[in-house]
Parts: structure tokens; sequence; C-alpha cells
């Protein structure tokens, strides 16, 4: 069977900070990686080939500008065995909706895969929307958060999937998405040799006419949402501070929140 | 189109013993406020095994309570609650639809949306209404440091999820009661798909949970030894609070992932936060920052932490916890 895992390119938002006296994003110098619950992703993919013999094909997609051809290249490099660029000028602007939909798209292109492995959430939207649109839009159903794949054949699988409150083993038929919201914290560094196979290896680029989009569906012209207005999260900025000297002063402070509190409860 | 859609939905959760999570009567009472500005009605869907106890929805603002009785077993039946949600929202043509932004919420509203073919805003932390009468949704983004302003401009209904435990529960004293309806739908078979062959919850029980802590005492990889995080435990134990942690601490294995706060982990807002040897990572603050006073500890004076911080502590966390439970033991003996 194919397998597809949808990899998204990301900048490092725990190296974002806020200029304080400007309010500002300070993105300059932060490196673009593939989003890590992306990697978790790719990790269980690459372990469920190892492990059950069908799985012919490990295919990375991705939507975005051509630099993010980067991360397919990572993803090969990583165990993938090749990489889906889908880009156009037409698809900028997306919301989830319509980057799901152009996803969707260009997965059909490659011969439906049964089993499509997303991240919970990419770092920088942060929406976690995604995934379930991709299983609406393909007709699939959608295991989200898992965190083991127990039995995986041609027809189904049986996964375990992580909530707030506990667990919950799943089975369904396949086709299926699943997205993936944990893994080994320890980056994997791939041989020389791997990142020399996949800097070798061919991309396939599908703009909206390969991909088969509908004009009216793709980009900010197919999205239901917009973006209007982005400003810095607060910040609260003054803080009192105190140290091994005046500790007792700072006690003082908590100890009239605790009050407060105990107040409000009775 | 938009002329047509009108009222306020809130899809509502349970828990597994059939009981509404806190998160449903948050967003009843924010779209109460939203129907307030607006004048419009608000209707809670509740799709369930059981009937619900509902004076305490209409007690929330619910003008109407649409009851879908579930036949399904499944915890999590995301194929046909979303199908099912999307039949209500069919019927009732509302201007928004609600959801609580738990796990599962996370994963039901996308594909209800995309049933609707509607836009969905996810995560949501507040709410406007614009000059247009657009619902204005906020949401953090990129790790917690944006908050992005999102509209549905050409789409019906406009749907977003909210951040549990950020919007509070108004709830009127008063005896009130509205519209009771029970629906049922024949779910077809390309809904039932999905098997739930095990359950597992990890949750001891409620009063260690920290989604339902007002004062949470968290630590940080700066909790460097067991004993000081047991120093930790009995502190919040003491002032009546529950303990937290970051992420780092779960992997260490110190602590399980159901204590774990931050992106990855539980969003929470209780009365008083006190981090201890916690950097204040972007994740780790998209987790806590709207808590009401934050308290931190750190024996790094540039730890970021601070910058969300109400009173900081620059010290070592070990010293810091023994000093504080020292003053809090004189102050009991000396009245
Ligand atoms: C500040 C801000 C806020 C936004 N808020 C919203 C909003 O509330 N609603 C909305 O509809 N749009 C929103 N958008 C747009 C949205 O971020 C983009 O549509 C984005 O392409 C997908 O969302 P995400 O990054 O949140 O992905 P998520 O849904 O969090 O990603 C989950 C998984 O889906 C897969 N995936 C997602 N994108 C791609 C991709 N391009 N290529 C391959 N795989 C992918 C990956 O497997 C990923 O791990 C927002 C954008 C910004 C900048
Ligand atoms: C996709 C993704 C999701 C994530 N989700 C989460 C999440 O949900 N929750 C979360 O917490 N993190 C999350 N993280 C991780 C996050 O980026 C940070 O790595 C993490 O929060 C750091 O934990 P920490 O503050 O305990 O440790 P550190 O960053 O190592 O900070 C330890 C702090 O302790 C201080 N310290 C050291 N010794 C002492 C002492 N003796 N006394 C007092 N202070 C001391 C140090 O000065 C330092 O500030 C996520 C990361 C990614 C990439």
């Amino acid at each position: 069977m194919k397998v597809a895992v949808l990899v998204k390119q990301v900048p490092r938002t725990d190296k974002i900070k806020i200029d304080k006296e400007s309010g500002t994003l300070i993105r300059k110098g932060v490196e673009s990686i593939l989003n890590p619950y992306c990697e978790y992703g790719l990790d269980l993919a690459v372990s469920l080939k190892k492990k059950y013999g069908i799985i012919e094909e490990i295919t990375a997609f991705t939507m975005g500008p051509p630099g993010a051809e980067l991360v397919l290249r990572r993803s090969i490099a990583l165990g993938a065995d090749k990489g889906v660029l889908l880009s156009d000028k037409a698809f900028s602007g997306a919301d989830c909706w319509a980057t799901a939909y152009t996803l969707s798209c260009g997965l059909k292109t490659m011969g439906n895969p049964k089993l499509i492995i997303c991240g919970k959430q990419a770092i920088d939207g942060d929406t976690a929307q995604v995934p379930g649109e991709i299983s609406e839009i393909s007709g699939m159903p959608v295991l989200p958060y898992v965190l083991d794949i127990l039995e995986l054949t041609e027809e189904k699988i049986v996964v375990v999937s992580e909530f707030e409150n506990g667990t919950v083993t799943l089975e369904t038929s396949l086709p299926a998405v699943v997205t993936v919201g944990s893994g080994s914290n320890i980056r994997r560094i791939p041989s020389v040799n791997d990142v020399l196979k996949a800097y070798e290896s061919e991309i396939v680029v599908l703009d909206k006419t390969k991909a088969g989009c509908n004009d009216t569906d793709i980009g900010l012209k197919g999205s239901p949402t917009r973006v209007v207005k982005i400003e810095p999260a607060f910040s609260k900025g003054d803080c009192e501070m105190f140290d091994d000297g005046n500790f007792n002063e700072g006690f003082e402070k908590i100890k009239v929140f605790l009050m407060e509190n105990n107040d409000e409860e009775n | 189109m938009s002329e047509m859609n009108r009222g306020i939905v809130a899809v509502c959760e349970t828990d597994g013993n059939e009981k509404l999570k806190n998160v449903s009567f948050e967003i009843i009472s924010e779209g109460k406020r939203l129907a307030d500005i607006t004048g419009e009605k608000v209707t809670a869907v509740v799709m369930a095994e059981k009937k619900p106890e509902l004076s305490d929805i209409y007690a929330c603002g619910a003008d109407e309570i649409v009851f879908v009785r579930k036949v399904s077993s499944l915890l999590y039946d995301i194929e046909s609650e979303s199908w099912l949600a999307s039949k209500v929202i069919e019927k009732i043509k509302p201007s928004v639809v609600l959801f609580g932004a738990t796990d599962y919420g996370r994963i039901l509203a996308p594909k209800v949306a995309a049933i609707c073919r509607c836009g969905i805003t996810a995560d949501c932390t507040s709410f406007e209404i614009n000059e247009n009468k657009k619902l204005v949704q906020i949401r953090p983004a990129l790790g917690g440091n944006i908050l992005a302003h999102i509209i549905s401009p050409h789409t019906m209904p406009q749907m977003a999820s909210v951040r549990p435990s950020v919007l509070k529960k108004m709830k009127t004293e008063k005896e009130v009661t509205g519209h009771f309806v029970e629906v049922s739908f024949d779910i077809p078979e390309n809904r039932k798909k999905v098997k739930e062959l095990k359950r597992e919850s990890f949750e001891a029980n409620d009063d260690d949970k920290i989604e339902n802590g007002r004062i949470i005492v968290a630590a940080g990889s700066g909790v460097t030894s067991r004993e000081t995080l047991q120093l930790m435990n009995n502190f919040a134990k003491l002032i009546g609070g529950v303990s937290g942690c970051s992420r780092k601490l779960v992997e260490s294995g110190w602590m399980p992932h159901s204590k774990q706060v931050g992106q990855s982990g539980k969003t929470v807002s209780p009365d008083i936060y006190i981090a201890i040897g916690i950097s204040g990572a972007s994740q780790h603050l998209a987790g806590m920052k709207t808590s009401g006073k934050i308290i931190a500890v750190n024996n790094d004076a540039d730890a970021d932490i601070f910058s969300v911080a109400d009173i900081g502590f620059v010290m070592d966390g070990n010293l810091w916890l023994k000093e504080m439970m020292k003053f809090l033991e004189n102050r009991q003996n000396n009245g």
C-alpha cells in the first residue's frame, strides 16, 4: 500500500522574540524547520514500513512556496521515498480549508494513498484544523492524536489515540487519515549518505492545473476565513522583582493574593 | 446567504460520565454575551446518551436546548457527531457556531466546518462584533507570540472553537427556563466506520486535575531534584492548589502528561499560577498566560517567564520553597 505523510515548513516559533519597545515580531535569523509534529508523523511512517512488509512507498507532500522543497528533502533523508511539492502563486493566502482542499487534490493525483499521516498541528498557524478537513474532503475517517499503531493490514488499522483525559484504542477500515501528537523529542540526524540521496532525488512539483484544482477553491479566493489584523500577544511587562535579600516582602504580596482567593471561594 | 442565518449555537461536550464539561458552559455564556449585542437567541446542542441537566444550561443563557440522543457508545464519536452537528446546523441556520477547543472539539469542529463548507477559527480566546455585525474571532498563533483577528466575510455560519478556561462561565441565580427539543437522525453507514476497542482514563481524581485548580504551582526543569519536587507538591497542598509542570518534566518522566501546561498540554487559567524553574518558552506561556496573578521563581533574572509575571523572585527554587513554607507556617502560628 501507499502511505502519504503531509509535512509543513515552519519557522522556529520558540526562537521568535517580541521587540519590547516597538511590539513587533523579530523574525530575522529565525530558521525554517520541518514542523516537529510532522516529523513525528514521518518517524511513525518509517517505523511502520520497517515493521509491516505491506508498505511499498512513503510519499512526503507539502504545499508551500518553492523553498518548501527543503522539508521534502529532509523528509526523504529521514526515510520517505519521494516528495511532492504543491506550489503555485494561486495557492497563496490559503486558510485551512483551501489548504486541505489543495492537499486533497494532490493526494488524488498519487492514486489515493490508503493511509494519510499528518502532524497534530503546525507550530506556526497552530490551528490543528487541516487534517480533519482533509478527512472530510477526501471522504475518509480520521483518527486523531495517535500514540501508537497496533495493527496495520491492507484493509484496516488499529491505533491508540491520546486525548486529554485518557487513551482510546480505535479501529477503522482504510483509507483513513491519522494525526500524530507526540514522538521522540530527539531529532534524528540522517546519515551523510541519506542526505546526499535526498539532494539527488527528484521532487515532483504540481501547480494548480497538474493538481486538478478548481480555481475558485484555492488560495485566498477559496478561503472562507481572513486574517484582518495581527498584534503581538500582550505581555504585562511590569513584574515586581524580589531576590535573596528581600523575598519576605514578596511573600507578603503573595499572602494577599492567597487571602483574596480564599474570600472569593467563601 | 448571510441575511438568512440567525442565532448562536453552542455545541456542547460531555465527559465520560455524561456530565457537560465546563467549557460547554463557558461557550454558552459567551454565546449569550454576543447574543445580547446582536439580538439573537442562543441554542445549546447536546449530543449524549442521556438527557442532560437542563437548568444549568438555561442558567448560563441558553434560550433553547437541542438534544440529540447518541446511539453509539464511542467516547469520541468523531464521524457520526460531526455529521449530526452539521444536520442540526443545517436546520437551525445560525450565524455563529461555537465549540470548546478541547482535544475532541479541535477535531470535531474542522469536520463540521468542512461539511458546511464554512470557515473555522481555532482556539479563540475572545470575540468582538465589528461595525458590519461580523464576528471578529481572536486567537493566539505562532506558539502564542501573536494574536490574530479573523473574520469570515462571505460564508455562514461563522464557526469557531474556544479555548477552555479562558472565557468565564456566567450563571444567573434566577430560576430560568427555555425551549427543549429532542431530535434524531439515522446515521449513514459510511459514518460508522470507526470502532472503539478499549478506553483507559488516566485522570486520578477531580481534585487533582489541573484544569480544575484555582491555584496551580508548576515545576520546570529548574526543579532539579526529586526532593524539591516533593517540597513543591507539599507546598501546593498547603495553599490548596494543584501541581502542574512544563514539558521538560514530562519528558524526564517526573510528572505525567496530564499535568503538562502549554501548547501540547493543557490550557489553564487559574486565579494564581506559580511557576518554579520554568524559563517561559512561548509554548508554555500559551497555556497559562491568561491566569489571574502569575508568580515566577527563577535564578536567571532574564528568564522570559518574568515578562508575563506580576511578581518575580530571582532565586533558587528549592530555597524559595523552604522560605515560603516557613513564612506560611509562621503566619499560621502567629495568627
Ligand atoms: C496568525 C494566523 C492565524 C490563522 N488562523 C487561522 C484560522 O483560525 N483558521 C483558518 O482556517 N486558517 C487560519 N490561518 C491560515 C492557516 O494557518 C493556513 O491555512 C495554514 O496553511 C494551515 O494551518 P496550520 O498551519 O494551522 O496547520 P495545522 O492544521 O495546524 O496542521 C496540521 C497538519 O496538517 C498538515 N498540513 C498543514 N498545512 C500543510 C501544508 N501547507 N503542507 C503540508 N501539510 C500541511 C501537516 O501534517 C500538519 O502537521 C491562520 C494564519 C495565520 C498566519
Ligand atoms: C511543538 C512544541 C510543543 C511544545 N509544547 C510545550 C508545552 O505544552 N508545554 C511546555 O512547557 N513546553 C512545551 N514545549 C517545550 C518548550 O519549548 C520548552 O522547551 C519548555 O517549556 C522548557 O521547559 P522548562 O521551562 O521547564 O525548561 P528550561 O527552558 O530548561 O528552563 C529551566 C529554567 O529553570 C531555571 N533554573 C535552573 N535552575 C534553577 C534553580 N535552581 N532555581 C530556579 N530556577 C532555576 C533556568 O534559569 C531556566 O529558566 C514545546 C515545544 C515544541 C517545539
